[in-house]
């Protein structure tokens, strides 16, 4: 008995820690069975992971069932190697609440060469949280009060316990649910908005290993939900090749949770659309502005569950904090002729300089008719003091066509604190630059 | 009954075997080709199965076959077939010399006749056509307070504003006169009109082109421009304009 209790003692101090289980691959390779844990975090134990008991819970000093509750559910484990991802998250998610973060550790389960059986070990873990999560009700939780951070097959599982649970638990966070095996199969098996109370969900790898289409009241898109910026296009980069448009979900996850990135995103029908600048209005959000990625969604959520399911989209860049800078850009042409062509424009500051090229789409300059496109830089350079922009039209032999302005407004997309910059009058001729200094445009409607 | 005819093909490689496919083996008089080459004087008759007599002629035989891959062989004969008339006088090395030049010169004047300079239709107007008067009125203050308003400097803002107007490339055409008004007293406000004349038709011109906006952001920004030390710097937020008629 003293033994006993010395060793919880011990435990109570954090002096044995309960980690992520770390299967090795020669176990994955034959083939895991199913074993769920529950690693408990709070504030007070972020160092050291607690393994919470299905039963008798009550009883742990650390877990406090009125507390809100996120699980955090990995997915298919390959190799059996621990997520890398996991301790971030956990830690990130402490700072956003008091909450108790509980880490599913499913490994054993999901670790398993052959994917198959991971997909069919995802419903008996449904079960098994399920039970867990109905034994906390028991002993006064909230289903309110509880959130499903489901990564790849973590999200299904996440999506099955909704649905156990008749689809009031509060909420249902999937980060690029997985796509083999769920693809073209009805909502009920996969991840969908009846799961739960509120369901968001983020797409980054919709050609390969995520599910394609819309699985949540509301699903993030990042640069049109398939190839993201930075991942190798071939398959000599070796491993990264596989994971890393899907790995990006949760990379980007974790940079709204850190606050270092805001990424807005906007309604729209395809990304194609949102790039050719088509789908930048937020009026459907007044007075909030347009649904930023991240843990807080709760100025969106009555909105967006009054839309049913809201498909919205987003650049990023390639590294964290993965922010382009947007710029809405419109131009009317007073050429008597229409003119074709893509746009080069050059932001410039007293240091540096950015440019992108707008090229996914030849662009039409009509008379007296706006044309309106979205420029996405890399870099924020600002504030900025000159503009360069082109009209590249492709011709090479022939007269060089002069383009001729009334006037390009560039509106800062969705950060309402820097003003709008005009320019009037302006003549290029195709292919060649024009440089001007912007005048504010608050200056020039006066 | 079916006949089948095959392509005889020649081969200047002796070493290399004539490949055929006999199309009726059924027909058991074939012969046996595969083995047959150049080097081998074979002369046979193709008739297949005995049927119609088809023949195919084969040319004939150089005296000695080896000497054909020698490059002088080659050479020499290349410049016998190119000494050869194609037709009338003309030669075959002519013929192609011909064809050669020919093609140089359409895609010479193609590229040509497509970069010749066409005029730019925007370019393209007629002053006595602009016979309508639009008037453009406002007022703006001289950074230099102290500064009195004399004919000199009235004459000098009148000219920086006529230089503005002309040199815009959307509104120069149109533009006409720049009058600035004498100073009633040296703590007031600089007052300017602008004429300027329009065709016609000129609805869409006024909506866009000699808009207010227009007009208004072109001296604005030209102001903003302006070099700090000009003597006669206008204040950019104190510039007004209003539609005259």
């Amino acid at each position: 008995m003293l033994l006993v209790g010395f060793f919880l003692l011990g435990r109570g101090e954090g002096k044995v820690c309960d980690n992520f289980s770390d299967v090795d691959f020669r176990e994955a390779f034959l083939g895991t069975n199913l074993y769920v844990r529950l690693l408990l975090y709070t504030r007070s134990n972020l160092d050291c992971g607690y393994e919470l008991p299905h039963y008798n819970f009550t009883k742990v000093p650390l877990f406090h069932v009125s507390r809100p509750t996120t699980f955090v559910i990995h997915g298919y484990r390959p190799t059996g190697a621990p997520p890398i991802w996991i301790d971030h998250i956990m830690r990130l998610l402490a700072e956003q609440a008091d909450m108790n973060v509980l880490v599913v550790d499913w490994n054993r389960g999901a670790a398993n060469l052959n994917y198959f059986t991971a997909v069919a070990n995802t419903r008996h873990a449904a079960a098994n949280i399920t039970a867990f999560i109905l034994r906390m009700t028991d002993e006064g939780a909230c289903l309110d009060s509880i959130h499903l951070i489901g990564v790849s097959l973590g999200a299904h599982v996440a999506g099955f316990i909704g649905a156990m649970l008749g689809g009031r638990v509060g909420r249902i966070t999937g980060l690029d649910p997985a796509g083999p095996m769920f693809a073209g199969v009805p909502p009920e098996e996969r991840l969908d908005p009846t799961d739960a109370q509120f369901v968001d969900v983020l797409h980054t790898d919709m050609n390969s290993f995520g599910l394609r289409g819309a699985n949540g009241h509301i699903d993030f898109y990042a640069n049109g939900g398939s190839d993201q910026p930075g991942c190798p296009e071939t398959i000599f980069a070796g491993k990264s090749y596989f994971v890393c448009d899907h790995q990006r979900s949760v990379f980007l996850y974790l940079c709204s949770l850190n606050r270092t990135c805001r990424l807005t995103a906007y309604p729209c029908s395809s990304y194609s659309d949102f790039i050719n600048g088509q789908c930048l209005q937020c009026e459907a959000f007044k007075p909030a502005s347009c649904p930023v990625l991240g843990y807080d969604l709760s100025q969106w959520k009555d909105k967006l569950l009054k839309l049913g399911q809201t498909k919205v989209y987003f650049s990023t860049t390639a590294e964290p904090p993965y922010k382009k800078t947007s710029y809405v850009v419109d131009a009317v042409t007073w050429n008597q002729y229409l003119r074709w062509g893509v746009v080069i424009l050059r932001l410039h500051s007293t240091k540096n300089a950015t440019e992108t090229r707008i090229n996914h789409k030849l662009l039409r300059f009509e008379q007296h008719t706006t044309t309106r496109l979205l420029a996405q830089f890399d870099e924020d350079v600002y504030p900025v003091q000159k503009i360069s922009f082109r009209i590249v039209t492709g011709n090479v032999i022939g007269p060089r066509y002069k383009i001729r302005l009334l006037n390009i407004t560039i509106t800062p997309l969705d950060l309402p604190e820097r003003p709008p910059m005009c320019r009037y009058d302006l003549v290029m001729e195709e292919n060649a630059e024009v440089t001007f200094k912007p005048l504010s445009c608050d200056a020039a409607q006066r | 009954m079916e006949i089948e005819l095959n392509d005889f093909k020649q081969s200047n490689n002796n070493d290399e075997d004539e490949r055929r496919v006999d199309s009726s083996p059924g027909n058991g008089s074939c012969p046996n080709t595969q083995n047959a080459t150049e080097g081998v004087p074979l002369l046979y008759n193709l008739q297949d199965g005995g049927q119609n007599g088809a023949h195919v002629i084969v040319p004939d035989m150089p005296d000695n076959p080896l000497a054909e891959n020698t490059p002088v062989g080659t050479l020499s004969r290349l410049k016998k077939e190119l000494q050869e008339e194609a037709c009338w006088k003309v030669r075959v090395w002519m013929l192609i010399l011909i064809i050669l030049i020919l093609i140089i010169l359409v895609i010479f004047f193609s590229v040509y006749f497509c970069s010749v300079y066409q005029e730019d239709v925007d370019d393209k107007y007629n002053v006595a056509d602009f016979v309508v008067p639009l008037f453009f009125r406002g007022h703006f203050t001289l950074l230099n307070k102290n500064l009195t308003l004399d004919t000199q400097s009235q004459s000098i803002l009148k000219q920086k504003l006529t230089h503005i107007y002309n040199s815009s490339y959307a509104l120069g055409r149109y533009f006409s006169l720049a009058t600035v008004n004498a100073l009633r007293d040296s703590s007031s406000p600089v007052e300017y009109e602008l004429k300027f004349m329009m065709p016609e038709e000129h609805k869409l011109l006024k909506e866009f082109t000699l808009s207010k906006e227009m007009v208004y952001n072109v001296l604005l920004q030209q102001i903003y421009d302006q070099d700090i030390n000009e003597p006669l710097r206008i204040v950019p937020t104190s510039l007004t304009m209003e539609v005259g008629s």
